[in-house]
């Protein structure tokens, strides 16, 4: 009895004593020692004015008439980190963008979607919108608009366009 | 001292139900092997992406510069071929089919402990290896632990295959069947586990509000935060609701006090038991929320409330009835041949099928005169060609009768009523119960051969 409640207690100790040092903030801050991790999610503040911006890649068809079909990380096979640092360097507005020039990370993009998507695209394109908060019934459809855009049949790709 | 010792015991360590923990298991189990059944054969979850085998095979596929496993992932693989090796797809679906077969296993309680290692090493493979390019998200790691922890307690003693094929052994051995008494169900180390769970949350919890303290502080509270995150939720997963929602910061900002109150005050439905209900309740209901109006799903958290049932259950629980109501709320007598190895089987079967507790066992060998008095008109030889059932009323069943009229009392044999009232039923169930009866008759240890 006394060697079981002994065990029991080595386990317990060992479980809440390391969920507690990944809790707290000079033992924290790390998920390296998943599944022991803490949970900052949804922490930081935001103000009045901020806005939200949902961006979307899109590959257009040879063919005119047919409509761009939407591109994400799963498609292209790259995990979503990298993905929306892609993104982000592409538009040049966030933290954790890749350290790559531009056209690289536009030619990057290019062949994975060569690769990946089958079917005979010519063009894709980065779109956007932007939600200020707060939102009211007259800003909760906010009109998409083109970010970029690029040819993918030839390589290097080149950039033809930027919206602000 | 000694009574902070003697209250730091009893938190830990006083007898509980083995019945909560053995539900706890199932619920936990359960809900894992859910998302790895669900994600590969229906459609990807996002409550646990790396839970679809397809996704597993999908990240071997990704480029090998973007591996980065956490130590939970190596050590694991470590039998593989060393410190950071990446698996392949052949050993990631030998992985996933380890955790589906031992996830049935510990769901069942069958090798209980065994399974349960299995299904927590597998799956803590499969999640870390989902995780080991980057992405991190937060949703199944209590789970994760909360399996280690059950393998180590005592979670296969009930409600498992295990607890009846003890119970068969035991019955056999002796020939005789005892039916559970409330001594039997519980245990000192039932309760450990599920309080490792519970604090487990507490901490959690704890963390997610000093989080926003710390990085937020008062700000987090002016009904802009929360708006930006279910605007921002709401267009990432599709949630026209907490769009909606995002247009109320003054609503916003009493929904975020109430929440970092909750988070900051989880301690209480631990350290309070009168409180582990609103608490459950408050938990259950903050997380069905989040997926409503911003998408992210808490599956398993809400799934891991489990660990509080014993908490819920004693609050719950009515007063004992007197006696006479006691008596009138039905008892259900099964008058059985108690030197038949197959009859001690059913009755250790139907024992432990009682979730209730609304059956009283006869042995007709060793206790015939309890059996006349309750079924009058019953004799000892028709006692012991079929097993007899005693019905609240009165009413006397027998054979396959006695087995039908059981299924309607014991909810587990619920599943089973559509086939034993089915037209023919019967008919042909009388027949096959005599040809049963005969078969037990020929291996049993018989009231005449054993002499007694």
């Amino acid at each position: 009895m006394r060697l079981r409640k002994g065990f029991a207690l080595m386990i317990i100790a060992g479980v809440l004593g390391f969920q507690l040092r990944v809790i707290l903030p000079r033992g924290g801050g790390t998920d390296w020692f998943w599944p022991f991790i803490n949970y900052p999610m949804y922490s930081a503040a935001h103000y009045a004015g901020e806005a939200v911006r949902p961006r979307e890649l899109r590959i257009v068809p040879c063919e005119p008439g047919r409509p761009a079909r939407p591109v994400d990380w799963h498609l292209l096979r790259i995990p979503k980190f990298r993905y929306r640092a892609v993104v982000r360097t592409l538009v040049s507005d966030g933290p954790r963008t890749l350290s790559m020039p531009d056209t690289a990370v536009v030619a990057r993009l290019s062949r994975l979607i060569r690769e990946h998507v089958p079917g005979n695209y010519c063009t894709a394109e980065l779109w956007g919108r932007t939600f200020v908060l707060p939102l009211s019934a007259a800003s909760l459809d906010p009109p998409w608009h083109r970010i970029k855009s690029w040819r993918l049949a030839t390589e290097p790709a080149e950039t033809t366009g930027r919206a602000p | 001292m000694g009574r902070l010792m003697r209250r730091f015991d009893a938190h830990w360590f006083a007898p509980a139900p083995l019945g909560e923990l053995a539900a706890a298991r199932i619920v936990l189990v359960g809900t894992q092997l859910f998302l790895l059944l669900y994600g590969t054969l229906v459609a990807s979850l996002r409550a646990c992406p790396a839970c679809s085998l397809d996704y597993q095979l999908w990240l071997t596929g990704i480029d090998a510069s973007t591996y980065l496993p956490r130590p939970a992932l190596k050590v694991l693989l470590l039998p593989l071929g060393g410190w950071g090796v990446r698996p392949d797809p052949m050993f990631l679906h030998a992985v996933w089919w380890t955790a589906v077969v031992s996830g049935i296993g510990a769901f069942v309680g069958m090798y209980t402990r065994l399974s349960l290692l299995c299904f927590a090493a597998a799956n803590t493979l499969l999640i870390a290896h989902g995780y080991a390019y980057h992405e991190l998200h937060h949703t199944e790691a209590l789970l994760i632990i909360m399996l280690w922890v059950l393998a180590f307690g005592p979670s296969g003693r009930a409600l498992s295959l295990d607890d009846i094929r003890s119970r068969i052994r035991i019955g056999l051995a002796g020939m005789q069947f005892r039916a559970r008494t409330p001594e039997d169900e519980i245990d000192t180390f039932a309760r450990w586990p599920l309080r490792v769970g519970q604090w487990l949350m507490v901490l959690a919890y704890l963390s997610a509000a000093l989080s926003k303290l710390r990085n937020g502080g008062l700000d987090w509270f002016n009904g802009e935060t929360l708006t930006y995150y279910l605007a921002s939720d709401g267009l990432a997963y599709g949630r026209p609701l907490g769009l909606w929602l995002s247009g109320f910061p003054t609503l916003a900002t009493l929904l975020s006090i109430a929440t970092v109150a909750f988070e900051a005050t989880f301690a209480l439905a631990v350290l309070v038991p009168a409180l582990a209900l609103p608490y459950v309740l408050g938990g259950v209901l903050l997380h069905l929320s989040i997926f409503a109006v911003q998408g992210p799903p808490f599956l398993q958290t809400t799934a891991l409330y489990i660990v509080f049932i014993g908490a819920v259950r004693r609050r719950r629980a009515a007063p004992e009835p007197a006696p006479e109501a006691r008596a009138r709320r039905g008892r259900w007598t099964i008058v059985f041949d108690g030197l038949c190895p197959i009859c001690i089987r059913t009755a250790v079967l139907l024992d432990a099928l009682d979730l209730r507790r609304r059956l009283d066992f006869i042995d007709l060998e060793r206790e015939w005169t309890t059996a006349a008095l309750e079924a009058p008109g019953l004799t000892l030889e028709e006692a012991r060609h079929a097993m007899h059932v005693i019905d609240p009323a009165g009413g006397i069943h027998r054979g396959f009768f006695a087995f039908r009229s059981l299924a309607r009392a014991l909810p587990p044999l619920w599943p089973a009523l559509p086939l034993l009232y089915a037209p023919l039923a019967a008919r042909i169930g009388p027949k096959l119960y005599d040809r049963v009866a005969r078969r037990r008759r020929g291996e049993a240890c018989s009231y005449a051969t054993c002499g007694v």
